[in-house]
């Protein structure tokens, strides 16, 4: 009786709000792991895109009499040795991050795409061509050449982002390649051919909608390695530069050298990078089960 | 088996030779900043041309390259800018480190993520999984250099005790050795177990539903067998070529390991030539990696049509 009558109180509004809550439960229920890590991708989203309004002090507002201080109620994970906020840059690194995963991961889901589809459809000597270069680009150790070419370049974001996206675009190719190549040998695609379709018309019209889950899948867990890398980068020293506060930049320079008396400037940085990489590693692994299409199928109960 | 192997060997040489000609352009690319830096900072050369003629910078490129390859076949990698050593013996002397290092990784990695690989599996979407898989994606997600400089900051701060930073020969000292290097190792090997954790998991999966799995469970196999003999025999193919595959990675995260733990390795080397902008030496250290990588690949490739016929008689 009870439920009845705060149901029937309810407007339609709410009911839909209840509705998405009931959704959002079940799914909870059915992938947690994933969605807590679409919250948390949400999470460093939001952080990224509102951080003018969230951190309480500017990215480089230098406080030189509150240097070093600990955690206090003014400055909440305390300040490093020129007296910044140490959440304020947090938040800011989460800018960062967040510019890097998507730009670097968007670039390098194109040039993976655009490789590996011309590549896997057109085959013969297009295909061995292209795949001896993608052999030269993937006996190249990524962090060796990431940093021998940002060390070239000078350090900076833009830089970061290309030399990433690149890179990993080429090296990952592979996957779209061999996906390409399976789904060339079905008969629909044939079928196509025999009614006279062009190679672009199969491309765009059958080849990329089947492709788009992979394509999905990819750009999520590239975006992940994409900011483990500019960090680590940055950590050495060839990636975004100071005073931008990367998170892995941060755990360089200051959280270095002060980090035995001052643990928390070495804590923090790496504590945002790796809850925001976890939340979306889980985030695309749960996306992989969803949409695999190699996943499909129950299992025999073991 | 022969035929394939040839057919292997034959299919490296093009990637080789690319390989030689990527890391020539990059060489060639960079050195008029080099040269300059050279003049200014350190007084080399009375002036730009005598030290380009010195270096050969003068020749057509072609010729550049020719004399090049043709040294680098006979082992000479060219000169240290700075030390001028060569640079074969600069690498000789780091890379048995490197090497030490990484596999001990690879031991570690592997003992972590077949275990728990086929646990997660085999337990699909229960508790252990979700943990198992949570840990897979901690080792992938946590960065090396954050992890190393807690093991450093923390143990300091609570006990007083920091890892040993003095390096010493394996052969002068294998205990001393050792325990300079497990500390390292096992950071490594848990950012590499993290991939092949999922790659045992998702392999394993795809086996598991096959129809032959289901053959031997309905005949009475005992399920032990099924997940071990049937299951992880042919789910562990891939996985084999993912241990090929984790070299360029481990060599990668040796850069910023050997960093922290002061090992004195190719990572440390790789630092300190980018800082120096030692051109010839880098050149020398991505060549060498790469050339390393190339031979693993066939290696790999090479086992893995050994233990999957359905590749060799393509």
């Amino acid at each position: 009786m009870m439920e009845d009558e705060t149901l029937s109180r309810d407007t339609p509004k709410q009911r839909k709000y209840i509705f998405f809550a009931k959704r959002f439960l079940k799914l909870l229920k059915e992938k947690p792991l994933g969605t807590i890590g679409a919250v948390l991708v949400l999470m460093l989203f939001f952080t990224g895109i509102f951080a003018d309004i969230l951190a309480p002090f500017g990215m480089n507002e230098i406080h030189l009499e509150d240097s070093l201080m600990p955690p206090s109620g003014s400055h909440w994970l305390g300040t490093d040795q020129m007296g910044r906020d140490m959440l304020s840059r947090c938040i800011y690194g989460a800018r960062i991050s967040m510019i890097v995963g998507v730009g670097a991961s968007t670039l390098s889901v194109l040039i993976a795409s655009f490789v590996g589809i011309i590549s896997g459809f057109y085959g013969g000597k297009v295909d061995f061509i292209m795949q001896r270069f993608v052999d030269t680009v993937m006996c190249f150790p990524g962090l060796l050449v990431m940093l021998t070419v940002m060390s070239v370049l000078g350090p900076g974001l833009v830089n970061t982002i290309v030399v990433l996206g690149v890179f990993q675009g080429i090296s990952v190719s592979r996957l779209i390649r061999s996906e390409v190549l399976s789904i060339r040998e079905r008969r629909y695609i044939e079928a196509a051919f025999a009614i006279g379709c062009k190679g672009r018309t199969i491309i765009f019209r059958h080849i990329l909608p089947n492709i788009l889950p992979i394509i999905i899948i990819m750009s999520a867990t590239e975006m992940g390695f994409m900011i483990i890398v500019e960090a680590s980068i940055s950590f050495l020293g060839f990636g975004v530069p100071p005073p931008y506060p990367s998170w892995g930049g941060m755990l360089s320079g200051s959280g270095r050298e002060y980090m035995l008396e001052m643990p928390w400037l070495a804590i923090w940085p790496g504590l945002f990078l790796s809850t925001a990489v976890f939340g979306i590693n889980m985030f695309s692994d749960g996306m992989r089960d969803i949409l695999d299409p190699r996943l499909k199928g129950k299992m025999q109960q073991l | 088996m022969y035929a394939y192997i040839i057919r292997r060997l034959l299919m490296a040489v093009p990637t080789l030779l690319m390989v030689s000609i990527i890391v020539f352009s990059t060489i060639r690319l960079i050195p008029g900043s080099v040269v300059e830096m050279m003049v200014v900072e350190h007084g080399y050369a009375q002036n730009l041309e005598e030290l380009e003629h010195e270096l050969g910078l003068d020749k057509p490129i072609l010729v550049q390259y020719g004399k090049w390859l043709w040294n680098l076949l006979h082992g000479d990698l060219g000169k240290s800018l700075w030390t001028s050593r060569p640079v074969t013996k600069e690498i000789l002397l780091r890379f048995p480190v490197t090497l030490e290092l990484a596999l001990l990784a690879i031991f570690v990695s592997i003992l972590i993520a077949i275990p728990v690989g086929v646990y997660s599996a085999v337990r699909q979407d229960t508790l252990g999984d979700y943990i198992a898989r949570s840990i897979a994606i901690a080792c992938i997600t946590l960065p090396s250099f954050w992890v190393g400089t807690m093991v450093i900051v923390f143990p300091s701060i609570w006990w007083n005790w920091s890892p040993p930073m003095e390096f010493v020969s394996l052969f002068t000292n294998p205990l001393q050795n050792i325990q300079q290097f497990i500390l390292p190792a096992l950071i490594l090997g848990m950012i590499a177990s993290g991939g092949m954790m999922r790659m045992t998991r998702t392999t394993m999966l795809e086996v598991l539903r096959q129809d032959y799995i289901r053959t031997a469970l309905a005949k009475g196999v005992k399920k032990k067998t099924v997940i071990f003999l049937h299951g992880l025999k042919n789910a562990i193919i891939p996985v084999v070529t993912m241990i090929g595959m984790l070299l360029p990675v481990l060599l990668g995260g040796s850069i910023i390991i050997e960093t922290i733990f002061n090992v004195p390795g190719m990572g440390i080397l790789t630092i300190e030539v980018l800082n120096s902008r030692d051109y010839p030496l880098l050149s020398g250290i991505v060549l060498c990696v790469s050339i390393l990588v190339v031979m693993t690949n066939i290696v790999v490739d090479i086992c893995y049509a050994y233990l999957n016929p359905r590749i060799r008689y393509k």
